[in-house]
């Protein structure tokens, strides 16, 4: 009998994902030995025709990691859907956009502003910007189009399983791996991971939501056994899924939210910030405006890595006068 | 003893006494000295004895026009009596300060007259009996007389006492501020030694009980403005010009004059001038309207024509008289010759050594002056000073004056908006005796109906958390102002809602960042369709 | 900006106040502008920023909360959360390239139906001056 197959791509990322597979060590030898890994960029050498080559739906999973911003990421992704039965959507970027979704506070323009022209390690007097297309006495080259906007991959094809984190925790791999042999699957659209928050698991000792003042997690050294958030520390934990194991919380560092948002809130960052204002001790117009000085980046803390998922996705971009460039 | 002797002696020095005559210890050994200084006085000493009968003879020979007071025991009280019956002493021109040997002291001397001493004393009273001069009387054995605040600091009391003649129950208390026992100044026992019930505890000490209870009725009353804040009316600085519940204490028969209404120097006022609206109907003091003042301004009134015939001028705003017979009292005290003049009492001031009231008379039509030989200003209503501590206390929100707040200012005037919290009397809004009394009662009517119901009926708006949700961050616990969640410690650790006290705010599903919280019949689903609802028509 | 474009403002009023104030100011029969679509909340403690971030995804311009004033809310302090969540909210908004007056927290109380009405008014001449809230397809891939 046929192995099954298996695929992993990797789209806006890091890389870190296909790490955690790696982590697996001596494990990832019985998943290579029962099952076929068809398509897998960092690793093996395969190319895109390959992949066309295989039958629609014979894939039986694919782990997909990686945001979707530029057109050739959101071909594959597409191309892997069809060859697909199962796509997982793999670590925190492909389940809410990860940190590469940092980016729709800005636009191409900007990035390529800065990234091509502005930077100060750059070496390009003729100010030469990627184009999709590029006439050459050979002939033409064509690179993907950059989006403006970066996508998590089920805002882009439908996707089966959620696993997030950054990255997904060895543990919650081989979960994945050993429910595909044994064929228990979870039903359709879950996250695998925890239904609590990370609260849930954390070990810390919880007195007393009350908070007077918010500390950058330099300017104090936290007690390892107190709850980070009531120390003043921004913690996203209680506005984060859980099942990561609590890996930061025992490095002593807070929360940054890379499990993404429990099961009913649609928006991660709107949550956090609710309830750590809810906490705030601030009743007074100069308290309220000293809260306001003590949370620095409050979009960049609490959307960390859902911002494509969350309900503005984006910045609002600026209106463009028609004839400008 | 000592500090109480040395407070005794500050007190006279500050009252005017050039001189306190006591012992000193000086160039090692005690003598008398005469203390000018209050910083001196904490050098008194008490012992050994040293007779001063003729140091006082002396010093009031040489400076025959000055007040002084004196440390005196029992026999130089004695001598004294025996240099006056000669006429070398004078009484008036000395306030003594009695002190009490101590037993050794008596001892040395061979003293041979009685030491009547507060602390030891049985209370049997044969002494009074034997005593042929009747010099000592059974009088209150308290020692400490301090203002009276029922009588508005009018009159005196002692450190044990009835609070006013209809006190509620009619017993003595002691007061923990001055009673020299309970500030722990003394051993006095004073009052203890004549008890006959020997109700007067030894020892005295708060005790704290937590009593579960139903409901709370919030009675605790009203204070009155407090006229200095007024300074054109130079309340305090000038004499004659009193408050309206002083003018109550003066014309009272239980009151520090018993019942004669008369000026600070004794005489009886000729003309008198009641200004309406003190810090009333003011938008530099409070701008509502304190409902009873016209009613007592009037009664008062009356009760100066009464007493004294003088002439009455009543400056006022608006009269508010809308009570069972008040439009009809109204008439009355005009007949009787008190003057209403429109206008509101602008200043009050003194011109050589004659009060003048300032005021406009709108029906004139320009501006008067009131020559008057006593001024009274009615003072408005307000809510008492600690009230910000009892509603913090109670959970209960303050209007924008500081009354109490009630549910609904028409249908629901003695609710609270926590439940079983009600509010009785002028704590909730100034209200004269009837309507005090109709309001309380309703109120008292309204908790004796819940408690008798045995259930109570809550409104379906409350908040449910899903255990299979909540990870017990705690987030939401702090944030109810009812208290109304708590964490459910029974094996699953989650935070758990009390439907009884939960009132649907929607504060703890709004903060909840698990979305474990949902807020019945308005849920965030039900929200979220509306906004949808009305954006996309 | 266009002065034809007619803002569509959500309004979230708490029950106890805001929204007897509105009720106010319809019965005292005065004019002000339809813009304001108002959905009642038992307090403004209830706002949760997720229904800001909602109202402007679907494409409203702005957005009114309105509670009763410090120290008079019905349930004792939750105009007090409001006033601490809505600034900040305000400011990650600003992040977002949202414009500070286009969310806006007002106290008004139940006898302030001319204070309602004026606020709307005035809100709705601002938004109208800024324009609207999505440009042109503006806000997805693009």
């Amino acid at each position: 009998m046929a192995k099954p197959k298996i695929a992993l791509y990797w789209a806006a990322s890091c890389g870190g994902c296909d790490v955690a597979v790696l982590d697996t060590n001596e494990k990832l030898l019985d998943i290579a030995s029962i099952a076929d890994i068809v398509f897998w960029p960092i690793a093996l050498d395969f190319k895109y025709h390959h992949l066309e080559a295989v039958g629609d739906g014979t894939i039986e999973l694919c782990l997909f990691n990686g945001a979707i911003r530029s057109s050739e990421q959101e071909k594959i992704a597409r191309l892997l859907r069809a060859k697909s039965k199962v796509m997982v959507a793999f670590g925190a970027c492909a389940c809410f956009g990860g940190i590469p979704a940092l980016a729709n506070f800005t636009n191409r323009d900007e990035i390529f502003e800065r990234a091509y022209l502005e930077a100060p390690s750059n070496d390009n007097a003729s100010g030469t910007l990627p184009q999709t297309l590029t006439k050459v006495n050979e002939g033409e080259l064509e690179l993907p189009e950059f989006f403006d906007t970066v996508s998590n991959l089920d805002q882009v094809v439908a996707v089966e399983y959620f696993m997030p984190g950054c990255p997904p925790p060895v543990d919650l791999i081989l979960k994945v791996v050993d429910a595909f042999a044994t064929g228990q699957l979870p039903p359709a659209g879950s996250v695998i991971a925890s239904d609590k928050t990370l609260c849930d698991e954390c070990d810390r000792t919880k007195e007393e939501k009350k908070i007077t003042r918010i500390y950058r997690p330099h300017e104090i050294i936290p007690d390892p056994k107190r709850c980070l958030l009531e120390q003043g520390i921004i913690c996203c934990g209680p506005a984060t899924r859980g099942g990561c194991g609590q890996r930061c919380i025992k490095a002593n560092m807070p929360c940054r939210g890379c499990f993404g948002p429990p099961t009913g809130v649609i928006d991660q960052g709107a949550k956090m910030l609710s309830a750590l204002t809810s906490t705030y001790e601030a009743s007074e117009e100069e308290e309220i405006a000293r809260l306001l000085t003590e949370l620095v980046d409050p979009a960049g803390t609490f959307y960390r890595f859902s911002m494509a998922k969350s309900l503005l996705r984006r910045k609002r971009p600026v209106p463009v006068e028609v004839g400008a460039r | 003893m000592n500090e109480f002797i040395i407070e005794r002696a500050s007190q006279l020095l500050e009252d005017g006494c050039d001189g306190v005559i006591g012992l000193r210890k000086r160039w090692g050994h005690v003598g008398p000295y005469l203390f000018t200084n209050i910083d001196e006085l904490k050098d008194l000493a008490l012992e050994p004895r040293y007779p001063l009968a003729a140091t006082i003879c002396r010093l009031q020979a040489r400076w025959p026009e000055k007040r002084l007071g004196a440390v005196l025991r029992g026999c130089d009280e004695r001598a004294l009596k025996k240099l006056e019956e000669r006429g070398v002493y004078r009484r008036d021109g000395l306030t003594p300060i009695g002190v009490v040997c101590s037993q050794e002291q008596a001892e040395e001397c061979n003293c041979e007259k009685p030491v009547y001493t507060t602390f030891d004393c049985t209370g049997c009273w044969k002494c009074i009996e034997k005593c042929e001069e009747e010099a000592i009387t059974r009088i209150n054995v308290c020692p400490i007389v301090v203002p009276n605040e029922f009588d508005q600091g009018l009159g005196k009391r002692k450190a044990i006492y009835i609070p006013f003649a209809q006190a509620v129950p009619l017993k003595y208390t002691r007061d923990p501020e001055h009673c020299l026992k309970l500030t722990k100044h003394l051993d006095c026992k004073g009052c203890h030694n004549v008890c006959e019930a020997k109700s007067v505890l030894d020892e005295d000490e708060a005790i704290e009980e937590t009593i579960e209870v139903g409901a709370i009725l919030i009675a605790t009353g009203h204070d009155f403005f407090h006229a200095p804040l007024l300074p054109q009316y130079n309340y305090g600085r000038f004499p004659n010009i009193i408050e309206s519940m002083e003018f109550e204490r003066l014309c009272s028969a239980s009151g520090p004059t018993g019942g004669k209404f008369v000026l600070a120097d004794g005489r009886v006022p000729e003309s008198v001038a009641i200004i309406h609206c003190v810090g009333s109907r003011d938008s530099h003091a409070n701008s509502y309207c304190s409902k009873v003042c016209c009613m007592h301004a009037m009664k008062q009134a009356h009760l100066v024509k009464e007493k004294t015939g003088a002439q009455v001028y009543e400056l006022y705003t608006d009269i508010r008289a809308s009570g069972k017979g008040y439009e009809e009292f109204y008439e009355r005290v005009q007949r009787e010759g008190v003057l209403f003049i429109r206008g509101r009492g602008a200043e009050v001031v003194m011109q050589a050594d004659q009060l003048v009231v300032k005021a406009e008379d709108t029906g004139l039509g320009r501006p008067i002056t009131l020559p008057v030989d006593l001024v009274i200003l009615s003072t408005g209503m307000t809510p008492r000073r600690d009230s910000e501590m009892v509603a913090r206390t109670f959970h209960i929100t303050r209007d924008r004056h500081g009354f109490f707040m009630e549910a609904h200012p028409k249908l629901r005037p003695f609710h609270s908006n926590t439940d079983g919290l009600f509010l009785g009397g002028t704590c909730q809004a100034p209200r004269d005796i009837p309507d005090t009394v109709a309001h309380a009662n309703a109120a008292a009517a309204e908790v004796l109906s819940l408690l008798a119901r045995g259930k109570v009926t809550i409104e379906p708006l409350t908040a449910e958390i899903d255990p299979e949700r909540c990870s017990a961050c705690l987030i939401c616990i702090l944030l109810c102002p009812y208290q109304a969640i708590s964490l459910n410690g029974k094996g699953a650790n989650v935070a758990e809602v009390n439907e009884v006290l939960c009132k649907g705010c929607g504060v703890c599903v709004a903060a909840c960042p698990t979305g474990a919280i949902t807020a019945k019949h308005f849920t965030d689903q039900q929200i979220l369709a509306q906004i949808e609802g009305v954006l996309t028509t | 900006m266009s002065r034809h474009f007619e803002p569509r403002i959500v309004g979230f009023l708490c029950n106890w106040c805001a929204y007897s104030g509105a009720d106010l100011a319809g019965t005292s029969r005065l004019q002000y502008p339809t813009n304001v679509d108002i959905i009642r909340v038992m307090c403004s403690g209830r706002v949760d920023p997720t229904f800001v971030l909602k109202a402007f995804q679907l494409g409203a311009d702005g957005v009114l909360v309105c509670g009763c004033h410090p120290g008079d809310c019905h349930y004792n302090e939750g105009n007090y959360k409001a006033a601490r969540r809505i600034p900040l909210l305000k400011k990650m908004l600003s992040q977002l390239g949202i414009e500070d007056e286009r969310v806006r927290l007002e106290w008004v109380s139940a006898s302030e139906g001319e204070r309602f009405a004026a606020i709307v008014n005035e809100m709705t001449e601002q938004i109208r001056e800024l324009g609207p809230f999505s440009r042109d397809g503006g806000g997805e891939n693009g």
